[in-house]
């Protein structure tokens, strides 16, 4: 018989598996704390971009009836797109300072299993989360510099000294809680 | 049963009453039969008191000497050890009533002990991710053997014999003090 408590310690210990890496396929558990490579990334920011279009326009529309609320004679029509493109921009920006501060993932970091972290492998916190995304939205094409890179990091990754890892669960120890 | 031509036996319904009258006859009173009459009621009524003085004080006799008989009989056996070897525990704990027990253990408490105690829910959303884990895991494994196939590529190109190194450090490393 295990006690909680002895669970709990094996579990912190590594003796026991953990029940969250259970589901890993055993081909991928090696690549775990891993920095990704470039198409899983990509794939995210697609995601998360695809994302903050979607809810840019339920927002626009949401907003839209309610202005034919206050005004019933308004004829639908699109915002100009550059408009549009700064309003994405800045949710977008907050978006991903939010989630990498918080949790280190956006959505699209969570669907493909990685997480953001600085070089100690830490959460960011809320200054380097805010530069890291308004640097990545502002130089995309530094993504690229993953596929160089002997140590799979983009150009933001070099500079900010941040990574993005495999970590295809949340796992029960968070390796972002500090002690 | 009884068979045709047999006596009935006793017991089969015919009972016989007798009743007898002492009709008293005045004169004959032998003095001799009622002063043994008056001493056997005097020794009965002796007796009884001696009976229950008797009674009484082997009870209370008993009473105090039994327990302390007892407990130095108990106090020189291991009972626990005589209990082990020679009775069969399984067999009175198989003919126990569980239903009557269980019913008097609080069993859903202990259920939810137990599920904040190992953070059931936790486990739950972890396992499964909110998602089809199995589906999403299949698309990650898609995109982890693209990634490789590409940085294959890439450190070919650039002669780069060792592959790339693309560990990152956790910071359950840097907690160690690695």
């Amino acid at each position: 018989m295990t006690s909680f408590e002895k669970f709990r310690q094996q579990l912190a210990a590594g003796e026991v598996p953990n029940p969250a890496q259970v589901v890993i396929p055993e081909k991928a558990k090696s690549k775990q704390g891993h920095r990704s490579g470039i198409v899983t990334r990509a794939l995210a920011v697609a995601i998360d971009i695809s994302v903050t279009i979607v809810v840019m326009l339920v927002s626009y529309g949401l907003l839209w009836l309610f202005l034919l609320l206050i005004a019933p004679i308004k004829i639908f029509e699109m915002p100009e797109a550059s408009w549009f493109f700064l309003a994405g921009f800045v949710l977008l920006w907050a978006y991903c300072t939010a989630s990498w501060a918080l949790s280190g993932r956006t959505l699209g970091n969570h669907l493909m299993g990685i997480q953001v972290v600085d070089y100690k492998g830490n959460r960011l916190g809320w200054p380097l989360s805010a530069l890291r995304s308004i640097f990545s939205m502002v130089f995309p094409i530094g993504l690229l510099w993953v596929v160089v890179s002997p140590t799979n990091r983009s150009v933001q990754d070099t500079i900010l000294r941040t990574g993005v890892v495999h970590n295809w669960s949340v796992t029960l120890i968070d390796p972002f809680v500090k002690e | 049963m009884t068979t045709p031509g047999e006596q009935p036996d006793e017991g089969t319904g015919q009972e016989v009453v007798l009743v007898v009258n002492q009709v008293p006859s005045p004169g004959a009173t032998n003095p001799v039969s009622e002063l043994v009459g008056l001493a056997a009621g005097l020794v009965g009524a002796v007796a009884s008191v001696i009976d229950h003085t008797v009674t009484a004080g082997v009870n209370a006799a008993l009473d105090r000497v039994v327990p302390i008989a007892v407990n130095v009989v108990v106090d020189r056996i291991d009972l626990t050890k005589i209990v082990l070897e020679r009775v069969d525990i399984d067999a009175i704990v198989a003919s126990a009533n569980m239903d009557k027990i269980i019913d008097r253990v609080p069993m859903v408490d202990i259920a939810n002990y137990i599920i904040d105690e190992i953070d059931l829910p936790k486990i739950i959303r972890e396992s499964t991710g909110g998602i089809a884990t199995d589906a999403v895991n299949a698309a990650r494994m898609q995109t982890l053997s693209i990634d490789e196939f590409i940085n294959k590529i890439a450190d070919s190109v650039m002669f780069r014999r060792k592959g790339r190194n693309s560990e990152s450090p956790t910071s359950s490393d840097s907690a160690s003090g690695q």
